[in-house]
């Protein structure tokens, strides 16, 4: 190798040298060059003073407002509206449980049916025929199918003309929501012998359990809960191991929402569209002993308790102001 | 010792078994884990990112992405890799998209060492150049300023080592797994980009 050679070898080595990155064997021999070579010397020596020039590079301080916009963005975006109704087709939805779970919590809703997972809601007259049928009916004699079907697709126009026009809750309620969830989040236990629990003692000790007091919600909507909560009620018995089953029907499963989930996490938002989903979903949401729970595909006596609509409001628009140009 | 007491600047055993307990924690859905490690990385992640762009706003964006990206994928981290690498691995990928899109779209086309003299014949001209950057300038730094020009001047490749390892610390066998590449690699682009640094700086006459 000539002296040439070997100094381009040796000086590809400086920087792993000077950073200590060199086996032993390697630094032995680069120093074994440089006592001979001076020219070596002097490039390994501008070679740290680079090096110590950049080490006193200042450290910048992140902004202090850097991890709200983590908080914010990942707020905005927990929500996914899918639509897969068509115009020219009876009312059918693809499952909106995220969202209508978000609704749930933010509501502060102790029973909330919500989530037409692959059914369709179809319009029909007579919710005895409903049950029947296994079916779930809406009946709304007050608009006709088009007029429902129009505001359906103004609503959505609406929400896809402004994505970002959702319920944004501060750090503090969401880490207060997420500790509340967290000190109770165990799912339920015990084996699914049945133990009935029909007093009503234990429904009203329950019914109790939701304050009206959560963050912003309005009059309008804590009425709806409670006409909501009367019908549940009146539909289903709790058991001791968590599992509810729906007087005169069936069985359900009872699934134990997990916080740090993105369903879970996608809960705490968006309370303005809880009656709107609320009409054409099929699945509950609800806490039991401060634990969230989800019970999927609900039967016809809840669903008509629930898309019967008792709240004459539940299909305006949220009411947010209009985002600031 | 609590996880307060742990020195975050550099990756430590001590850190990173601290990682792991908050990013269990955070799996298991405790959000203020999660915050309590973002917190942790914020900094570091930002001072990496913003060196390798050379905008504040630009490295806002990336490393809030980056946290964005790591709580979403939470569950898919099974910890075959330390946390940290994971994290940066994002981060870094995410800059250099950043720095990508920015070129696409006309904001930055590069410094080349053979304009650098053109752009940036002295100091004091940098500083006079550079005033987007009054957070540095008000502090009188017209030698970071420089400094960071010559960066900026490194092929991408080369820069995002030389950031991590200058930066940020980390050993080459951690850049390594961060930006999945052989260790040899980093060896030999880190040293590359000292050159070149060697060459700009000269140029400047500040060595």
């Amino acid at each position: 190798m000539s002296d040439t050679t070997q100094c381009a070898a040796i000086r590809e080595e400086f920087s792993a040298l000077l950073d200590g990155e060199l086996t032993a064997d390697e630094q032995a021999q680069i120093d074994e060059h440089l006592l001979e070579c001076s020219e070596c010397l002097r490039s390994l020596d501008t070679m740290k003073k680079v090096m110590g020039i950049y080490a006193d590079l200042p450290h910048i301080q992140s902004p202090e407002d850097l991890l709200d916009g983590v908080h914010e963005e990942l707020a905005d975006n927990s929500i996914e509206f899918e639509r897969s109704a068509k115009a020219s087709q009876p009312v059918s939805y693809r499952p909106v449980l995220i969202a209508a779970a978000t609704l749930a919590m933010m509501a502060g809703a102790s029973y909330i049916a919500v989530n037409g997972l692959e059914s369709n809601v179809e319009m029909a007259a007579a919710p005895e025929a409903a049950i029947q049928a296994d079916t779930v009916t809406i009946e709304d004699s007050s608009k006709s199918e088009a007029e429902l079907l129009r505001e359906e697709a103004e609503f959505w126009q609406a929400e896809e003309a402004t994505p970002k026009k959702r319920y944004k809750p501060t750090m503090k309620e969401l880490r207060q929501l997420h500790a509340d969830a967290l000190k109770n989040s165990a799912p339920p236990t015990g084996n699914a012998q049945e133990k009935a629990m029909t007093n009503d003692a234990k429904m009203k000790d329950m019914a109790d359990m939701v304050t009206e007091t959560e963050i912003g919600l309005t009059s309008e909507i804590i009425e709806y809960r409670k006409q909501l909560k009367e019908k549940v009620y009146n539909a289903y018995t709790i058991r001791d191991d968590g599992l509810w089953i729906e007087k005169g029907y069936s069985d359900q499963t009872v699934i134990p929402l997990t916080p740090g989930t993105d369903e879970y996490v996608t809960m705490l938002y968006n309370k303005e569209y809880l009656p709107y989903l609320t009409r054409h979903t099929r699945d509950i949401i609800f806490t039991y002993e401060n634990k969230w729970y989800r019970i999927a595909h609900i039967g016809p006596l809840i669903a008509d308790a629930v898309l019967g609509d008792p709240h004459p409001n539940s299909r305006k628009e949220p009411t947010d102001p209009p985002p600031q140009p | 010792m609590s996880s307060d007491d742990i020195d975050t600047s550099v990756v430590t055993t001590e850190l990173i078994d601290a990682d792991l307990e908050l990013v269990e924690a955070s799996q298991a859905g405790d959000d203020e884990a999660f915050d309590a490690f973002a917190l942790r990385y914020t900094d570091r992640l930002y001072n990496v990112v913003y060196r390798f762009l050379g905008q504040h706003e630009d490295a806002q964006d990336v490393v809030q992405e980056t946290f964005v990206r790591a709580y979403r994928n939470l569950d898919s981290f099974e910890g075959k890799s330390k946390f940290y690498t994971w994290l940066y691995s994002i981060a870094t990928n995410l800059a250099r998209n950043a720095l990508r899109d920015r070129g696409r779209k006309g904001r930055d086309q590069g410094v080349s060492l053979e304009n650098l003299q053109d752009i940036a014949p002295n100091v004091a001209q940098v500083a006079i150049q550079t005033n987007t950057r009054p957070d540095t300038l008000a502090a009188g730094n017209e030698l970071a300023e420089t400094l960071q020009t010559c960066i900026e001047t490194l092929p991408k490749q080369n820069r995002m080592i030389f950031v991590l390892r200058t930066v940020d610390g980390l050993k080459y066998d951690e850049i390594a797994a961060v930006l999945d590449c052989p260790r040899g690699t980093v060896k030999s682009r880190l040293n590359q980009a000292r050159v070149l640094l060697r060459d700009a700086l000269q140029a400047q006459g500040l060595v």
